[in-house]
Parts: structure tokens; C-alpha cells; sequence
């Protein structure tokens, strides 16, 4: 049994734009306006144990 | 004066006490069983005390009741402290927590007696399949509403990984269960030959997955920076890998049917996505552990801490594994042996017992009022317990392992195989001693927890512990006139 050509077009579409949306997450979380609010965000699960003292 | 809101940590507490009782029940179990694969007499001729009938009691008392538990009950703790708010529905949380405790004895109850659908970690008949998916639909339900009451804007990384890991385990848990009941204790799923395969690895692979790696990696990405008091190393990176970890892992399941009937193709795909999966992997791991730069002298003190890095040490080094035993040509040599074995329990009393016990012992003296645990010497005892326990465990499993996959395979000049098959179990079977003593020393390791967490919730017990207040943030006042902008 062969595929029909219509299912290796897609998965070669699917493919291109799995990896464009992978290198999209890479430049989209990398963006500096983001910063700020990773940094703060990335102290989260200190909070608990600082009002414990 | 207003009225303060505090964090529900009862139902923490509850689930905290389920975790610690599931523990021991689903690992004595385990070792009960690896007794009987060592000296077989352990069974006693007495049906629902077989192997085959116990062997689904340790696996789904182990998943499902101690790691279920703990999941839901650090889930429960942690979508609080990261949004700033008190749990949303506590009858319903409260719902989970006695469903789940139901379904766990249900399932452990009727498994040994033969009513089973005989998939692998789906072994509970269709009745306990409803309540599961119920209870679990009420889980996700407090979850996201807990979530959409946040006083924090942005949903911290774990939150992400917990999301993840209810959502999927929903879709796989109602996917793989879909049956035509025929009697009370007896259904037949409405998959036949390869494609029922093909579902249940397809579930039984993002099991594990989501299960046992989404979920904990929302325990790891909270309670690791936590105890390091570090902020998480990389916060953007641990965006990359959650996206990259959810779109891969639901691909990898055929690799858990090479060289069977199942297309060829379908069988590279899993390998091919198998392979990639070991970069998120990784990428979690590292971030886990660079968290704690400039606190790895805690590890000298704080046994938590020794917990949480040796998970982490486990989970890459079990996903390398992973990774290459999904390569077809080392799958023809560990498939069908005990390799496969090594390999689970490494991920499992290595890194998700592991990170468990760290965040448990994180977690417990917080929501029991307590400023620490009852005893830091029984938890440097439980870490080096456990410690042994797993290496031996896994070591055991690993040279048993390639032994069978060598007798296996060898043949004689003329083709014929040069060993029988019971050489190779005689070869292995002081190794299954072994296995058999490393479970021990896990299990003890889990009574001394027992006992410290125990002692730990006297005061919860005697009712002596105020509940903890949310912190909420002063309203910003609004300035008039507005300030002007800044001048260059």
C-alpha cells in the first residue's frame, strides 16, 4: 500500500511549520520587553518561605 | 477590620497524609512481588496473591495512589502561593481528594481479584474508569478556577506543567478506556488488534509523560527554586521546554511496539520523536539544577535539597536512556528484558519518588504549621535509604537486563539458539535477590518519612496551627495629575 502524495505534502507543511513556531518561541521569549517580568515572575516560589521568617 | 483571606490547606494536608499511607501500601506491595520473581513459594498457590494478579496492585498503588496523591496535593498548595489566592470550590477540592481515595481503594481491591481490562496502567474495569474521569474532570475544575481568580497576572511556569498534565491525562484516560460493559465487571474495549496496541501505548507512553513528567515537573519547578531560595535559573527557557516537551512526547508511544505487528513506519516516528525528546528533557533538568548555583551548600545540610537534586540527576539520566533504547537496534537487544525494567524504576524511585520526597518534606512543615520537620536525622536517613534502595534496584536490573537480552540472542553456528531460555533465568535470578533487597531499603526509607511526617502534624492533629494568610498587594494609589513622562 502506498500513500497518496497529498499525506507527504502535508507532513512536509507540517513539519516547516512546527519548526517555525519552535525558532517563533525561541525569539518571542528571548524579546528583552519580556524581562522584567521573567525576572520577577522566576522569584515566585521564594515568596512563601520569606513570610515564614 | 477586614476580614483576611487564608490558603485552604486542609485539603493539602489530606492529600499529604494519602501520599504518605499510599507509599508504603504500593511499594510493599512491590516488594512483596519481587520476592515472588526471586523465591516463587511467596505466592502460596492462592490466586489473587500471583504475581500476575498483584503486579497491577504495585503499579497503580505506586502511580496512581502515592504519586496521584502527592500531585494533587502539592498542585493544590502550588496554584495558591503563585497566584496569590485562596483555592476556589473547596467542597469540590475536598470531592477530589475523597473520589480519588475511593477510586484508589476500589482499583487495589478489585485488580487482584481478576476483574480487570488488562491494559497496562488502565487495569481498573469501566466503573472505576467513570469515577475516575469524573473525579478527575472535578480536579481540573478547582484547578483552573483557582487560576482564573489569580492576583498574580502572569501563570508561573508550574501552573503550566500542572494544566498540562490534567488536561492530558483526561484526553488519554478517556481515549484508551472507551468500552462496551457487558456486566458489572467485565468490558471490552472498542479497539481491536494493532490499533488497540497502538492506543493503549499511545496512552500508556504520554502516562508517563504527563503523568509521571508533566506533573512533577510542576512539583520541580516550584519546590526546586523554593529550597534553593534561588530565583529559577532561566524562566524564558523553561517556557521553550514545556512546548517543546508537550509537543513531543504525544509521538514517542510506538516506540513501546517495535518489531511488532504495528506499521514500520509508525514505529520511526516514535523512534525519530523519542530521539528529540531527550532535548526538553535535558532542558528541564539543567534548568532545575543551575537553580541551584550559589546554594549547593545546602546540600550539605538540607536532606530536601539532596532529594531534589539526585530526582534531577535520575530524570536526565533516565530520559538519555530512554532516548536510546528507543533507537530500534538497542530496542532489539532490551525489549521484553529486564532493561526495561531498570529503566522505569530509575524514572520512578529515581526521579519521581525523588522529587516527590523532596518537595513532600519541602511542603509539610509549611502546610502543618511547623517551622521544619519533626527530625532532620530520619531525613538524612530516609535520602540515604532511598539512595541505596534505587542504585541497587536499578544496578540489579541493568546486568540482569543485557544478560537476558545476550542468552537471548545468541545461536550457534547451524542457526540453533545456544541457550534455553530457563539458563537465562537461572543466570539472573541472584540478581532478582538483589532487586529484591534494594525495594526494601526504599520502603524503609518510606516508613521513616511516615514516621517524621507523623510527628510533624501533631500539632495539625491537636488543631493548634492558624491557617496562613494570603498575601495581597496594596492597590496601587493613582496619582492626580497623572506624572509626566520622563524627559531625555
Amino acid at each position: 500500500m502506498t500513500l497518496s502524495p497529498f499525506w507527504g505534502n502535508l507532513a512536509g507543511v507540517v513539519t516547516v511549520a512546527s519548526m517555525l513556531s519552535f525558532i517563533g518561541i525561541w525569539i518571542w521569549v528571548w524579546n528583552a520587553r519580556h524581562k522584567q517580568k521573567y525576572d520577577a515572575l522566576a522569584r515566585i516560589p521564594m515568596d512563601d518561605e520569606e513570610q515564614s521568617q | 477590620m477586614p476580614k483576611t483571606e487564608t490558603y485552604n490547606d486542609q485539603v493539602v494536608r489530606l492529600f499529604l497524609l494519602a501520599a504518605a499511607v499510599w507509599g508504603i501500601i504500593g511499594m510493599s506491595v512491590g516488594v512483596w512481588i519481587a520476592a515472588e520473581l526471586a523465591w516463587p513459594f511467596w505466592n502460596f498457590d492462592v490466586p489473587f496473591l500471583t504475581f500476575s494478579r498483584l503486579r497491577p496492585d504495585h503499579t497503580f498503588g505506586v502511580i496512581f495512589a502515592f504519586g496521584g496523591s502527592a500531585l494533587m496535593g502539592t498542585c493544590y498548595y502550588v496554584v495558591q502561593r503563585t497566584g496569590h489566592t485562596r483555592l476556589a470550590f473547596p467542597r469540590v477540592a475536598n470531592l477530589t481528594f475523597w473520589g480519588w481515595q475511593l477510586i484508589c481503594v476500589l482499583a487495589m481491591l478489585t485488580m487482584p481479584l481478576g476483574i480487570t481490562q488488562s491494559k497496562e496502567y488502565a487495569e481498573p474495569e469501566w466503573f472505576i474508569d467513570i469515577l475516575i474521569a469524573v473525579v478527575w474532570v472535578s480536579f481540573g475544575f478547582v484547578f483552573f478556577a483557582t487560576l482564573a481568580r489569580r492576583r498574580i497576572r502572569h501563570i508561573y511556569v508550574a501552573n503550566w506543567y500542572y494544566g498540562a498534565f490534567i488536561i492530558a491525562v483526561g484526553l488519554l484516560h478517556i481515549v484508551n478506556n472507551l468500552a462496551v460493559p457487558v456486566s458489572l465487571t467485565k468490558s471490552y474495549p472498542i479497539y481491536s488488534g494493532v490499533v488497540d496496541a497502538m492506543v493503549q501505548w499511545w496512552y500508556g507512553h504520554n502516562a508517563v509523560a504527563f503523568f509521571l513528567t508533566a506533573g512533577f515537573l510542576g512539583m520541580m519547578y516550584y519546590f526546586v527554586p523554593r529550597q534553593a531560595q534561588q530565583p529559577l535559573w532561566s524562566y524564558r527557557f523553561s517556557i521553550v521546554n514545556f512546548w517543546a516537551l508537550i509537543s513531543i512526547y504525544m509521538w514517542a508511544g510506538s516506540h513501546h511496539l517495535m518489531y511488532t505487528a504495528l506499521p514500520d513506519w509508525v514505529q520511526s516516528v516514535g523512534m525519530a520523536f523519542s530521539l528529540i525528546l531527550l532535548m526538553p528533557s535535558w532542558g528541564s533538568a539543567a534548568n532545575g539544577l543551575l537553580t541551584f548555583n550559589g546554594s549547593w551548600h545546602k546540600l550539605k545540610t538540607d536532606p530536601a535539597a539532596k532529594f531534589m537534586v539526585i530526582a534531577l540527576v535520575f530524570y536526565a539520566a533516565s530520559t538519555f536512556e530512554g532516548s536510546m533504547m528507543a533507537i530500534k537496534t538497542v530496542n532489539a537487544l532490551s525489549h521484553y528484558t529486564d532493561w526495561t525494567v531498570a529503566h522505569v524504576h530509575s524514572g520512578s524511585i529515581g526521579w519521581v519518588a525523588m522529587i516527590t520526597i523532596g518537595s513532600l518534606y519541602a511542603m509539610a512543615p509549611r502546610a502543618l504549621g511547623r517551622p521544619a520537620m519533626h527530625s532532620n536525622t530520619a531525613m538524612e536517613w530516609h535520602f540515604w535509604l532511598h539512595t541505596t534502595g534505587v542504585l541497587l534496584y536499578v544496578l540489579a536490573m541493568w546486568v540482569a537486563g543485557v544478560t537476558e537480552g545476550l542468552m537471548w540472542r545468541a545461536t550457534n553456528p547451524d542457526g540453533s539458539l545456544t541457550h534455553a531460555f530457563i539458563d537465562s533465568l537461572l543466570a539472573i535470578k541472584p540478581l532478582y535477590a538483589v532487586r529484591w533487597l534494594g525495594g526494601m531499603f526504599v520502603l524503609a526509607g518510606m516508613v521513616v518519612m511516615a514516621w517524621n511526617l507523623w510527628h510533624t502534624a501533631a500539632h495539625a492533629r491537636a488543631k493548634l496551627i492558624t491557617p496562613i494568610p494570603v498575601p495581597i498587594p496594596e492597590p496601587e494609589t493613582a496619582q492626580v495629575p497623572a506624572p509626566l513622562p520622563a524627559m531625555g
